[in-house]
């Protein structure tokens, strides 16, 4: 059951890589990785990370409208907040599956009283709404010196967000202990301070915050330092069950039976501790499989729709991934589509049903499963098929069916109460489709994205966060090539506004990139791939670029660029 | 993995990643990699050859300069090591020679391995390439500086052509007490 698509496009990297892929093999070293401890799947409940609640008043010492380092918050007098939260930066305990030592240290996002025993990571889930700007005093709780991996300074970035440059979380923009930083989300759509309106094209539901701490954004997020930041509107509104005098309402299934998943690839020492190699360079390729920081957890499901938003948390393991119907004898079937409803954080035109989902760290994608044309008992898992065995990226073989289970979905009952959640056809209206003209209209950019002498480059370049590689002035539409050289993928990322895929080697993009906002694209060994953006609007400041194989962008595979 | 301070008797990340083997100074003088120059140390850690021509010479005076702009601190809590990848080419005295041309002060030292435990030395430390070609060309290994501080297992590596204030702030980053960024 390979999907056509993957194969063609794993066929022509194959192609155009020729031999060096194959040659591929991943280095020992003379301390090689260790081996996970073997644990029983499907023992565990995927857990549900609790929602952020906001303050019961305002902040304390209160929030005067910067970051508390001198940064004023742009448009803050426009878009006051109307709620304030706060988040703890720091140490947590966590346990990864029940067979694994317990109270193992992490790194988590907290609120007091929030977070069940033995469960560090993920952060607490943000639900937001347009219109409603909110504040954020993130403390960083952190002691004064810790032991081991990652470090205690952490700078927060709200990814795919509108955000300002002041609250973007710029890597340099950290918190050192025993300090705070504040954070103001205008909840803003891209162009709103220009246009006035709120643009439902630009409205983002599925974000995620996570550490951007320069050079130590991989081992602090991979040892706990995420959480998930849903955005609503009115058409898009968390809630199932809302009879729309308007219409608008789009009764996509909420509250329960919508349910943020992350997933990672988490390596574990002999002891059964959380390993991370920090003399790797290439990128992190784990042994194990979590959702939602439980090793292989498992997930009850009534007869109805559910929503997944499903997150490549990273830091460097891509994810082919299937949902797979499995036998009486837990061997695998048939598999199932899902049904795409929102790719990267934005609402589709329509759904789009896809085999597989192809996924980068940072993706995500946001599927409506309808489990009521399953019988109660049937068994489903999600499957990552595809083969990786290093930072290089996927290999471009597709494991066979049953490999790479990753969480088990159990079907049970019918809902207490008749479902009543849709998935429209029509979700959410869409920009017309990019001209010649539009293109033609763009400043060209294009980046040459390499490794050279060990060190990763864009344009032979690091990350110099003194200066911008370029600048853009806002609203000024860009195009740029971006150019994959040597034998990696590199999963691009842009702060603040979305690239569109006009082609991949002159070619169509895939199909659920085609005209579709996005905020991490892959550039495949060898691929040059063009990308649109209308450009760079409503604030002005520092914001980066990067690869968001996050061990990559610590080793300086970044670049500032300024919007003025 | 992390920040355990009950698990004092655990080893750390350098001792267990870290080969101790012998090397010798550019004065000749013997040392234990790890027990000597590593445990317990703030450290950067570049590889090099003195004939090298491509990108060693520009590392090595952003490299000087790195070290200027840490001043006193070289050689007493901040330890700085190069280690020849060409050991049979880069005796002692071409070492010296270099340390020399390129005005190198006190507490930078460049080290000699065999050639076996140089390359031991090399992947230990992550300075590799997973394309066979690559990993085999010795010029390929000499962009990186590998920065650490044994005492709280904190480790990360930066190209060495990175802005010479990024590299001294990414060095004092493995040091706890610096909190020059107070915010
Ligand atoms: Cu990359």
């Amino acid at each position: 059951m390979i999907d056509p698509k993957i194969s063609k496009r794993s066929f022509l990297r194959l192609t155009a890589q020729g031999a060096a892929i194959l040659a591929t093999a991943q280095i020992a070293r003379p301390n090689s990785d260790p081996v996970s401890p073997k644990v029983t799947p499907w023992v565990q409940p995927l857990p549900i990370p609790p929602v952020a609640q906001p303050t019961t008043g305002p902040l304390s010492p209160a929030f005067d409208g910067t970051t508390n380092d001198g940064q004023a918050c742009q448009h803050v007098s426009e878009y006051p907040p109307q709620k304030f939260y706060e988040i703890n930066v720091g140490l947590g305990t966590h346990q990864f599956h029940p067979a694994l030592p317990a109270n193992q240290p992490c790194f988590s996002y907290s609120q007091p009283g929030l977070n069940k025993a033995g469960i560090g990571l993920p952060g607490p889930t943000f639900k937001a709404k347009y219109g409603q700007p909110i504040a954020v005093r993130f403390r960083n709780n952190f002691p004064a010196t810790i032991r081991g991996n990652g470090i205690n300074q952490t700078a927060i970035h709200l990814h795919n967000m509108h955000s300002a440059s002041e609250s973007d979380g710029y890597p340099l923009d950290y918190v050192t202990a025993g300090h705070y930083r504040d954070h103001h989300y205008s909840m803003v759509t891209a162009g709103q301070t220009l246009s006035g309106f709120r643009d439902s094209r630009e409205v983002l539901n599925t974000l995620w915050y996570h550490d951007h701490r320069i050079d130590f954004t991989a081992a602090n997020v991979y040892q706990g330092l995420f959480g998930f930041f849903l955005a609503f509107d009115d058409y898009d509104n968390d809630d199932e069950t809302f009879a729309d005098p308007t219409g608008k309402a789009l009764n996509l299934p909420s509250g329960k039976y919508d349910i943020p998943m992350a997933f990672s690839d988490p390596q574990f020492d002999s002891s059964g501790a959380l390993y991370w190699d920090p003399m790797n360079t290439d990128g992190h390729v784990g042994d194990s499989f979590a959702v939602n920081g439980k090793a292989y957890p498992y997930l009850n499901v009534e007869r109805r729709k559910y929503r997944f938003r499903i997150l490549d948390l990273g830091p460097s393991r891509y994810y082919e991934l299937f949902c797979n119907i499995a036998t009486a004898t837990d061997k695998p079937g048939k598999d199932v589509p899902f049904k795409v409803i929102s790719v990267d954080g934005n609402l589709r035109g329509s759904p789009i049903d896809l085999s597989s989902l192809h996924m980068t760290p940072g993706n995500r994608f946001d599927v409506v499963m309808d489990f009521s044309q399953f019988a109660t008992g049937t068994v489903l898992y999600i499957e990552n098929r595809a083969e990786q065995m290093n930072g290089r990226g996927p290999t471009g073989h597709i494991l066979s069916p049953g490999s790479g289970r990753m969480l088990k979905i159990i079907v049970g009952q019918d809902p207490a109460t008749p479902d009543v959640s849709r998935v429209p056809e029509v979700l959410r209206p869409q920009y017309p489709a990019l001209t010649q003209a539009d293109l033609d209209a763009a400043v060209k950019r294009s980046f040459e994205l390499s490794r050279n002498n060990g060190v990763w480059t864009i344009n032979g370049e690091i990350m110099d966060p003194d200066k911008p590689a370029f600048t853009t002035t806002g609203g000024q539409p860009e195009l740029w090539t971006l150019i994959g050289k040597g034998g990696w993928h590199h999963p691009m990322h842009t702060h603040f506004e979305e690239g569109i895929v006009v082609s991949r080697d002159g070619g169509p993009p895939l199909p659920e990139e085609r005209d579709q906002h996005k905020d991490v694209i892959d550039v495949a060994p060898g691929e040059v791939v063009r990308v649109y953006y209308r450009g760079f609007r409503d604030f002005k400041g520092r914001y980066v670029m990067h690869c968001h194989n996050n061990v990559h962008e610590d080793h300086a595979m970044m670049f500032r660029f300024d919007v003025v | 993995m992390l920040h355990a301070a009950a698990k004092n008797q655990v080893q750390s990340i350098g001792e267990r990643m870290i080969p101790n083997v012998s090397v010798n100074n550019q004065d000749g003088k013997q040392f234990h990699l790890y027990d000597d120059l590593v445990k317990g140390k703030i450290v950067m850690i570049n590889f090099m050859y003195a004939q090298c021509e491509g990108v060693c010479p520009t590392m090595t005076s952003t490299l000087v300069r790195v070290q200027k702009a840490l001043g006193k601190r070289v050689g007493s809590d901040i330890f700085m090591y190069s280690i020849t990848l060409k050991p049979m080419e880069d005796d002692s005295k071409a070492l010296r020679h270099y340390v020399q041309m390129h005005g190198v002060g006190p507490g930078w030292q460049f080290l000699r391995a065999s050639q076996k435990d140089t390359d031991k030395l090399r992947k230990s430390l992550g300075f590799v390439d997973s394309q066979p070609e690559i990993e085999a060309d010795v010029t390929q290994h000499t962009g990186m500086v590998r920065i650490g501080n044994d005492a709280i297992d904190r480790w990360n590596a930066c190209p060495a052509i990175l802005p010479v204030a990024r590299l001294v702030s990414a060095v004092l980053s493995m040091d706890p007490a610096n909190d020059t960024k107070r915010v």
